[in-house]
């Protein structure tokens, strides 16, 4: 279910809505979000709700470890086997092209480890049964969020056993956390201390203020989604599936293009699961502050999907040393891993590694980069953020390459229908992005007019989501 | 600022946008289908309280300016033929005029056989019961036809003992046996779920957003489901792209196993059973187009009727072949040139070759004196 469809919007999130607050108690109101949660999730596929339900049962398990247990080995027990189930229920269901690629891999590690031809073929058997049972138990399809509550479950365990939180022994309010709808597609990824304190005062939540807050943010993120993102998005994919016709022009519109599509689709989802959060009065983090304003790598870390860049620093960069032992190696393995965490695609693997090259980079040379004019730094950022999206969004390497080559050297070629739109929305997209305050800055308290501007814009959402191609969120496919 | 109690406030005003649109949405169900529905797919999307047949019961449609899909899922504004479109369902749920005490037959099939495209007086079941004097009962339904229970439940409530079931099978279905042979959701949740999803403002703002996406503002993304290719006489004309796809190989072997079973459960309860092959508009105009790519379906027809030994089956492939070759060197074509389905003139060279073979075999049961044609009514 899409926060964007009709089935959403005048179903499920009036019911749930509703019967919330007919709630009275804390506990109902946990029980009643997660049974939402798992509602919503098995719109996509109920079998996959068992796989959170695991997920979630062995998290709360080595919450209630971390409390009984004082011993370093039973703490540390409780630590590293959650979240190898958690890990490896992601890379099982996740990864299976890396799978695939460690069965055609037999043959070269028994050359280069010495492996006999009997372990090779074990390796072969042990991969095959992996892949068979995958597509035996799912049909080949990835549970989708898996990668959000994931990391939602271990950054649980991991900040139970560091101390930062005390683990919770309500299994109602465990799950609710997990399960909580507004996030749990694609995020942000909520760490439990960020959501505690709402959660512990759940029946104590202002409905009112929530809801003005709530629908505002809400809207705000469905007009980024469907008005700019979906029309960006109709007009630069029929370009790209043809994108060997396309000439340099063509190829930097689909480049902005898709720069500010993902922006406005995942900051939109960002804001709309804010919006819904508050009106059952949960305050979720921000996820994105204006990245495109950024002045350097860092701070584009810093303002890009900001609940996923924390979650690397400190489950991943911190643990591997940080600052303070080879910076640049912990740099470019927790860049390389992020993004991977995105798919099994040596794209994403890619986009990075250059994002990890850009950071170290810039730890090298930040002396004379930040003596550049701010314009200038913005300006090169943005555009070594585009590059960025180009290698991301192309489906291999050849197309990355081509696509680059056609943006750098002149080229003519075909362009494709709607480019004038394209431009239009790339105009507007730029203006929002670059000098408009983010959702974040806003004050959501509006006058008369821009509350009926925004109902006008829900209006234009609704004839789009009603009249127009449903499409999915770019993030709910990592 | 807007105060607490203010009703422009975001929290009071949004939700109750969402809701008047909920609320304007189950109120244009009750209203005429002409103000919702722009096209004859979306009227025959319409949910309610069926009966077993696939349209909302006692409702007319009329369009007096139709034009057909293809012409508008492609754009292609140089091949739209505008035509007056008229069907009224019963209280079944099938595009029957009114209802006569009794029948001696019943079609059952696919869009061709519900004639949408067809003024009134020239739908299949009206052209065989003027060749015949058949009193006919449409059964077909959009897409596929009725299952076998529901045809079963239909011709208990008909209160049939004799007679015919004309099958009406379009050489499209072929490929999509499994599909065809699906419950198409008009029972329980399924009904309760297309209530959910039809929405006649969808309707409405697939008109408006349809506008954007015309090809040069916006690209089409369907257009590429209609393949444009050029007749001898240099028109234009539209194909369905799934119409240029070959037919599955164990197609007509799945089809025949359904008709053997289909007429052993008929011939229990007296019926006949006669199996119309209908060709899709691109098997028929194939030879005539220059650089066509060659479909199988023609000889997937010919092995389903061989596979059918006993059950009477007119393939109307070529005759329908052979009248378009004549048709077109007189300008005329037997399909509409922009949808997928026939015009009056193909609907009667079908009907035509149903005569030539079994119309001396008929049974009468309904009595009429002069058996006026069900679609003829339509025009009243």
């Amino acid at each position: 279910m899409l926060f964007n469809s009709r089935v959403f919007l005048f179903v499920f999130l009036p019911v749930a809505y509703f019967v919330f607050w007919k709630l009275s108690s804390k506990q109902l109101r946990y029980i009643w979000l997660t049974i939402a949660g798992y509602v919503f999730y098995s719109f996509w596929n109920y079998k996959f709700c068992a796989i959170m339900a695991f997920s979630t049962l062995v998290s709360y398990a080595a919450g209630i470890g971390f409390l009984r247990f004082q011993d370093r080995l039973r703490r540390k027990l409780c630590l590293i086997v959650p979240i190898v189930v958690d890990l490896s229920l992601l890379s099982f269901f996740k990864y299976s092209g890396i799978w695939k690629f460690a069965l055609s891999s037999g043959e070269w590690l028994t050359s280069l480890w010495g492996m006999d031809a009997a372990s090779s073929l074990l390796w072969k058997f042990h991969v095959h049964s992996l892949l068979w049972s995958r597509a035996l138990l799912e049909g080949a399809l990835l549970p989708v969020g898996i990668s959000f509550y994931t990391f939602h479950t271990i950054s649980y365990i991991v900040d139970s056993y560091r101390g930062t939180i005390k683990p919770t022994t309500n299994i109602f309010e465990f799950a609710c956390y997990v399960a909580l709808f507004p996030q749990l597609i694609a995020g942000p990824i909520v760490r439990f201390r960020q959501v505690e304190n709402d959660l512990e005062h759940l029946d104590a939540a202002d409905r009112r203020s929530g809801l003005d807050i709530g629908w505002s943010y809400f809207v705000i993120g469905l007009i980024k989604k469907v008005l700019i993102a979906d029309t960006i998005a109709a007009i630069i994919n029929p370009g790209l599936a043809s994108f060997s016709t396309l000439g340099t022009a063509g190829a930097w519109l689909c480049a902005l293009g898709y720069t500010y599509q993902i922006y406005f689709d995942f900051s939109g989802y960002s804001d709309m699961a804010v919006g819904l959060a508050h009106m059952f009065g949960i305050r979720l983090p921000q996820n994105f502050n204006s990245p495109y304003k950024a002045l350097d790598p860092s701070d584009f870390w810093r303002r890009w999907h900001i609940s996923l860049s924390t979650c690397l620093r400190d489950y991943l960069y911190i643990p591997l040393g940080g600052n303070r032992a080879s910076m640049y190696r912990n740099l470019l393995i927790t860049m390389l891993l992020g993004g991977i965490w995105h798919g099994a695609n040596w794209t994403f693997l890619a986009w990075g590694g250059y994002h990890g090259a850009l950071l170290i980079v810039y730890k090298v040379f930040h002396e004379t980069w930040d003596a550049l004019p701010t314009l200038l730094r913005r300006g090169a950022m943005f555009l070594l953020s585009v590059i960025g999206w180009v290698i991301f969004r192309a489906d291999s390497f050849a197309m990355a390459e081509q696509w680059l080559a056609k943006m750098f050297y002149p080229t003519t070629g075909y362009m494709f229908a709607g480019a004038i739109v394209l431009a239009a929305c790339i105009a507007v997209a730029a203006a929002i992005a670059h000098a408009a305050p983010n959702t974040f800055e806003m004050s959501h308290q509006w006058s008369p007019r821009a509350a009926c501007a925004l109902a006008v814009g829900l209006v234009c959402c609704l004839i789009m989501i009603s009249g127009g191609q449903r499409s999915p969120f770019l993030y709910f496919q990592f | 600022m807007p105060t607490r109690n203010s009703i422009l406030r975001c929290g009071y005003l949004l939700p109750r946008v969402l809701l008047l649109w909920a609320l304007f949405d189950v109120m244009l169900r009750f209203a005429p289908p002409q103000w919702y529905a722009f096209r004859v797919h979306e009227f025959a999307m319409l949910t309610g309280p069926h009966d077993i047949g696939p349209f909302r019961t006692n409702l007319t449609y009329q369009n007096s300016r139709a034009y057909g899909d293809l012409a508008s899922l492609g754009n292609c504004t140089d091949c739209r033929q505008y035509r007056p479109m008229n069907i009224h369902i019963d209280e079944r749920g099938f595009a029957n005029a009114v209802s006569s005490g009794a029948y001696d037959a019943i079609l059952v099939g696919d869009s061709f056989g519900i004639g949408a495209e067809q003024p009134g007086g020239s739908t299949l079941a009206s052209q065989i019961s003027q060749r015949t004097g058949l009193s006919i009962y449409n059964a077909c339904s959009p897409v596929r036809a009725i299952t076998r229970e529901h045809l079963m439940e239909l011709i208990d409530q008909l209160g049939m003992t004799r007679g015919t079931v004309f099958f009406e099978l379009m050489d499209w279905s072929l490929g999509y046996f499994r599909a065809a042979q699906e419950e198409p959701g008009f029972d329980g949740v399924d009904r309760w779920s297309r209530n959910v999803e039809y929405s006649p403002l969808a309707n409405v703002s697939r008109e408006l957003v349809g506008r954007l996406y015309d090809g040069q503002l916006m690209p089409n993304p369907y257009a590429t489901n209609v393949a444009r290719k050029l007749l001898p006489d240099r028109r234009p004309i539209l194909f369905q792209l799934d119409d240029l796809r070959d037919a599955t190989p164990d197609g007509p072997r799945l089809w025949a196993r359904y008709f053997i079973v289909l007429n052993r459960e008929l011939r229990q309860r007296g019926l006949r059973l006669i199996v119309i092959l209908v060709p899709s508009k691109y098997t028929v105009y194939q030879p005539l187009i220059k650089d066509a790519t060659r479909t199988n379906k023609s000889e997937a027809f010919n092995e389903l009727q061989q596979d059918l030994p006993g059950i009477p089956v007119v393939n109307t492939t070529p005759a329908l072949q052979q009248a378009a070759a004549y048709e077109l060197e007189h300008g005329n074509l037997l399909y509409w040139r922009d949808d997928t389905h026939w015009n009056a003139d193909g609907v009667r060279v079908a009907a035509d070759q149903l005569q030539v073979r079994y119309a001396s075999d008929f049974v009468r049961i309904s009595g009429a004196t002069k058996v006026t044609a069900i679609s003829e009514k339509h025009s009243r």
